[in-house]
């Protein structure tokens, strides 16, 4: 974190230009549908969902130092809630708005059974805890339509009734509701790690003991954390079912769980666009290696497993380390002399 | 003067080890006491029931009047119990800054700002930059905790104890570990922060010239009782606990 400081790339602040290189990606996002087809479209959506879903997960791994195999129960929380609610009211916000909620509900019944335990025994707890809500997905079907999940799941119209309704049955209009609703999650996510209470969160990562000894209760903060960690899950969760019209019981396994993982180790654990790197990774690694075999995901653990052992702070701990240095070294070496 | 803590007949085992057995303790406000013993004698078991970090067995321990015997840490804290660690205890990859800015936080009640920037709060950056001045670590404020030398980690640990503006502070050992230079700058610290008379400080030191020369009261401890109690001229002519520390260092010379 401290490499960053006073780095000056062409002579501007290492600030100045990664929010130039932020505004400019955020621009391109906005055109993907004028500069690219369908498929990018597509793509794009899923890494953007993939990415409030890691960060979530991120905030747990990262800053408060809790490993979650669980946060695909929470997904599919969100996912099941929003479909359930669409089927019913073919409303798009109140769809969304009850998936996050649901999410939110349990994960605070849940996380208040978890945080009081940490390391493996957390990481057990939670996966158990998914695997549960797997299974009520998977066995209840006069809620959840047991195995064949929830079908006829309709895009319906972002509207508020008197106000104003917006169509959402071209991909193009719900491509930017996913990105705007994604973009403003990020921008609260960052507001909320860069807070007093995402310095407390690190803390309690860095020396439980000495932040009690702050007087801070540990619990109630993980709890949260964990909370807020549900929610961006469960949010997640929620603007899948508009796009593929349908929710089914794996997205709430525990192989699903490992999504975000994969994501955030790819990225990086310690940097808060580690994680939007990662699912970006994640996907256009998938995207390439489907073309050449079905077992994509041996070739992603293999990725994973060298980044872990050779790279241990992520793909974006190679900007922080290597590239920066060396175009300071390399050009704002020169101006300064 | 001001009773601060007191406890009554507080027992605590592990298994079969009894560690504290029976402990009847006060320690008055503007006191520097330090607590003595040999290894396993029930110190630091002392320190972890006095501020929540273990449960006791039986007996109940006293605040200014208050029982906390089982409230949890924080809580306690926020009272104004504290505490450093015989084991480093910091936070190693945050900066030194942020080391002390969690404690200050908390004190300032600030911990829950979800929204707002960290140095959009004004008096939490003064007083940290006070603290830290304080103890002589300003200038490596923007270095992660955890590449400090160990005597300067020692020091900001002290730091982080004092931030939270205890009126009673258990120091675990504040020097071990350290060389003579480091040392003197931690008994500047404790001489200082006791002149100041906000914070009463508990020290377990196993240093004698330490004890000796910092210390209003000394404390002996053995086998998990209290055997003596009083002015350190008292101790030093104290017939049991010369018997006790003199076996100690027979038995360690027969090994």
């Amino acid at each position: 974190m401290m490499t960053r400081k006073g780095v000056s790339i062409f002579g501007y602040g290492y600030k100045k230009v990664s929010n130039l290189l932020l505004l400019l990606l955020i621009v391109v996002l906005f055109f993907v549908p004028q500069l690219a087809g369908k498929y990018p479209m597509y793509m794009a959506m899923h890494i953007l969902i993939l990415s409030v879903f890691a960060l979530g997960f991120n905030l747990l791994l990262g800053y408060t130092g809790l490993l979650s195999f669980g946060q695909a129960g929470f997904y599919a929380c969100g996912a099941y809630g929003c479909g359930k609610v669409l089927i019913l009211i073919p409303s798009l916000l109140p769809g969304i708005i009850s998936g996050v909620l649901f999410a939110g509900v349990t994960a605070v019944i849940l996380g208040f059974l978890c945080i009081r335990h940490t390391r493996i025994y957390f990481a057990m707890l939670t996966l158990c805890f998914g695997m549960m809500i797997y299974s009520l997905a998977w066995k209840w079907h006069t809620m959840t339509g047991g195995d064949d999940g929830l079908v006829g799941i309709p895009r319906a119209p972002l509207e508020i009734p008197g106000i104003f309704s917006i169509d959402m049955s071209s991909l193009q209009n719900y491509y930017y509701f996913v990105l705007i609703v994604c973009l403003l999650a990020i921008g609260l996510l960052y507001r909320i790690v860069k807070s007093p209470f995402g310095l407390i969160l690190q803390g309690i990562r860095d020396s439980e003991s000495r932040v009690s000894f702050s007087g801070v209760s540990v619990k109630n903060y993980r709890l949260i954390a964990f909370t807020i960690g549900g929610l961006y899950a469960g949010l997640a969760g929620a603007l899948l079912p508009p796009l593929e019209n349908t929710v089914t019981p794996p997205l709430a396994h525990w192989t699903h769980s490992a999504e975000p993982v994969l994501a955030t180790l790819l990225g990086g654990i310690h940097t808060f666009s580690g994680p939007v790197v990662g699912a970006f990774l994640f996907y256009v690694i998938k995207d390439v290696i489907v073309r050449f075999t079905e077992y994509w995901l041996i070739c992603l653990g293999v990725i994973v497993l060298a980044l872990v052992m050779g790279l241990p702070g992520g793909v974006v701990s190679i900007f922080e380390q290597k590239l920066i240095p060396w175009v300071r070294l390399r050009f704002a070496g020169r101006s300064l002399h | 003067m001001t009773e601060l803590l007191r406890t009554e007949n507080v027992r605590k085992s592990f298994g079969h080890l009894q560690a504290l057995d029976g402990v009847d303790i006060h320690f008055n406000a503007d006191a520097l006491t330090s607590i003595i013993g040999p290894n396993g004698a029930g110190k630091t078991t002392l320190i972890n029931l006095l501020t929540g970090s273990l449960g006791l067995d039986s007996g109940k321990i006293f605040f200014k009047g208050e029982e906390i015997t089982k409230m949890p840490t924080h809580e306690r804290v926020k009272r104004g119990i504290g505490r450093s660690f015989q084991i480093m205890n910091i936070f190693p990859m945050l900066t030194v800054f942020q080391n002390i800015q969690i404690p200050v936080l908390s004190l300032f009640n600030k911990s829950l700002k979800f929204f707002s920037r960290l140095d959009a709060h004004a008096d939490v950056i003064a007083e940290v930059e006070k603290i830290s001045r304080d103890v002589g670590l300003w200038d490596k404020r923007e270095l992660p905790a955890g590449e400090l030398s160990h005597g300067d980690q020692r020091l900001l640990e002290m730091g982080i104890a004092m931030s939270s503006q205890p009126e009673l502070c258990f120091l675990d050992e504040p020097t071990s570990g350290m060389n003579p230079g480091e040392r003197v700058k931690i008994l500047e610290n404790i001489r200082r922060l006791s002149k100041d008379k906000r914070t009463t400080f508990i020290i377990v030191e196993h240093d004698m010239d330490v004890v000796f020369g910092l210390s209003d009261r000394i404390v002996v401890m053995h086998r998990g009782k209290v055997i003596a109690d009083g002015r350190p001229d008292e101790i030093k002519e104290n017939e049991n606990v010369r018997e006790v520390y003199l076996g100690e260092e027979l038995e360690e010379g027969l090994i």
